[in-house]
């Protein structure tokens, strides 16, 4: 049973010629934190816009609660929080009076409290004006902007862009806390181990196509196996030129393998050379989201 | 949603103190040093490009009506375009509109309350002028005679509101089409120019005075009539029907704009389901 809050129907978007993003079909559920990982133009802010309808698609549906982000945008806003990737703030207004016109924008009423402990955990002084504040800080008030009326939905474009690690690791724990709350979070991120740490399934696009959506587990240990074995002899440079298999690397009488696909063939051809140790170190989803990148022909849209 | 009004009049309170300061003491050092000068102008009072301007420099009340209530608004509406612009295509640019429109919002209240924020500007900066104007004019009064009082004045100065609100939803009309403040901002400074040149040439040109109706200064009274007779409610009425027609129209595209994507009406695409 599903019980989807993002929901992109054949989504697509041109920017007159050129491609924003294609036939972007993607479902995020309820209490899910959904990271949407690709380089720089891929197509992550264009969906995210399309979601809070600042730009209109070209073609397919964009849907937030099981409303239609264009036509009920107003009513579907009321209960999200979102955070641009290029923060841009008003330079004369104090920290505190944008967050109240936000706020009134919002029509809602801020916890006190809740609003105390997001200023003590990011420690930001809300009382400067923005032209005072460094790049940081003003991503603080981003931040605060985004989490203060406690939403329903949050959409962060890069959270963590300009923060030191110490505040990147409170806007984690922050998007952990939304998710135990039971609220969903639609994140995108340059910092592939932040997103690791806290998401539950990631979306790739690479070049306004969503060519993979998995859960973060299944990613991690379906996409690849890297093998390290330890020979007795070095065998020849081409003996594990397998179909699936990719040698990176070899250090003394240690061969580096990705292992794809054929696990029982690699161990069948090192077999004669004489194992004396076999590592499996961990993926990463860096080196899956390089992957994607580097060595995958231009996928077709995987809709988990 | 008027926090969002607020917002745009607060914002820009130095710039109604400042234009309105800068205005009043331009116009008032004129209204000052004119009794001074009175018989020389008088002499220049038969020459082309006076008559061009539409200046009247031969008798104090036709020159206050040329410098203080022509001059002034014809300098500030540099500004309004400025400001009308900057509000859309501006904050579209440096990315600050995009947060507001990701708050639960129509856009249509979005572009309403940045054009009454701004239309309040505009009339807060011009009772100042029309204040100080009006001021100097009564200190002026102690040594020199005129005709013109310090209310009619006063009125004749906010008078140029309506052409303010024409000018203000022109410009913000032109920041939702044009894909960038930039082109928005050449735009509407030439049609200005052109404005002001087909004024000139009306007056210059008996054959050709019937072009004078397609300029937007025509609909605004910079003679010494605005003294006598007040403020023409054809004209407010010419104005306003004007600021009505191009804010519907900055309306119906702002609805449709791509914020952020700097782009031409007709280069949206729209693919087949």
């Amino acid at each position: 049973m599903t019980n989807p809050v993002v929901e992109t129907h054949n989504l697509s978007v041109y920017y007159g010629r050129h491609r924003g993003i294609e036939d972007v079909n993607l479902s995020v559920e309820q209490g899910e934190v959904f990271g949407f990982l690709g380089p720089n133009g891929a197509g992550k802010t264009t969906t995210q816009r399309v979601l809070l309808d600042v730009i209109h698609p070209s073609g397919g549906q964009a849907m937030i609660f099981g409303r239609d982000c264009q036509k009920e945008g107003v009513d579907i806003r009321k209960r999200i929080g979102y955070l641009p990737g290029e923060l841009s703030l008003y330079r004369n207004m104090k920290g505190m009076a944008f967050l109240d016109m936000l706020a009134s924008l919002h029509e809602k009423v801020l916890d006190p409290t809740y609003l105390r402990q997001l200023f003590e955990r990011l420690d930001l002084d809300p009382s400067r004006r923005m032209k005072e504040y460094s790049r940081g800080n003003k991503q603080k008030i981003g931040i605060v902007a985004a989490f203060m009326n406690k939403p329903d939905l949050l959409i962060l474009d890069e959270p963590t862009s300009g923060l030191d690690p110490l505040v990147q690791q409170t806007v984690m724990e922050l998007v952990q806390e939304v998710k135990e709350d039971g609220r969903t979070v639609f994140f995108s991120s340059h910092i592939l181990p932040e997103v690791q740490a806290v998401c539950d399934r990631v979306g790739i696009i690479r070049e306004g196509h969503l060519i993979k959506t998995e859960r973060i587990e299944a990613l991690t240990t379906q996409s690849f196996k890297r093998l390290h074995l330890t020979l007795e002899t070095i065998p020849p440079t081409d003996a594990f030129a397998l179909e699936g298999v990719t040698e990176t690397g070899r250090d003394d009488h240690t061969i580096m393998l990705e292992v794809r696909d054929g696990l029982s063939q690699v161990i069948e051809v090192a077999m004669p050379f004489g194992i004396t140790d076999i590592d499996t170190p961990p993926v990463t989803l860096e080196e899956i989201f390089l992957a994607f990148y580097d060595r995958k022909p231009n996928g077709v849209n995987h809709h988990a | 949603m008027l926090n969002l009004l607020k917002h745009e009049v607060f914002s820009r309170r130095w710039a109604i103190i400042g234009w309105g300061i800068a205005l009043t003491m331009f116009g008032s050092m004129y209204i000052a040093i004119y009794p001074e000068f009175a018989s020389e102008m008088q002499g220049l009072a038969g020459i082309a490009i006076y008559r061009a301007m539409g200046m009247d420099i031969a008798s104090f009340a036709g020159f206050i009506a040329s410098v203080a209530v022509q001059i002034l608004p014809i300098i500030f509406g540099v500004y309004v375009i400025m400001a009308g612009t900057g509000t859309l295509a501006g904050e579209e640019e440096n990315g600050t509109l995009e947060l507001v429109m990701a708050m639960p919002l129509h856009r249509w209240k979005i572009l309403a309350m940045k054009a009454l924020g701004l239309m309040i500007v505009a009339l807060l900066t011009l009772v100042i002028v029309g204040v100080g104007c009006s001021l100097t004019l009564g200190l002026v009064k102690q040594t020199t005679e005129t005709d013109v009082t310090l209310p009619q004045l006063f009125v004749a100065m906010v008078g140029a509101w309506p052409l303010m609100v024409a000018i203000l939803t022109m410009s913000m009309f032109f920041a939702t089409v044009m894909p960038s403040r930039m082109l928005a901002v050449t735009v509407m400074i030439a049609f200005y120019l052109v404005s002001y040149l087909l004024q000139s040439i009306a007056a210059l040109v008996e054959s050709l005075e019937g072009i004078k109706v397609l300029s937007i200064f025509n609909y605004f009274d910079s003679t010494t009539a605005v003294f006598e007779e007040g403020i023409k409610f054809g004209d407010v009425a010419v104005l306003l029907t004007i600021a009505v027609a191009f804010f519907g129209l900055a309306l119906v595209f702002f609805e449709q704009r791509n914020i952020t994507v700097g782009e031409w009406p007709w280069q949206r695409r729209r693919v087949q389901a």
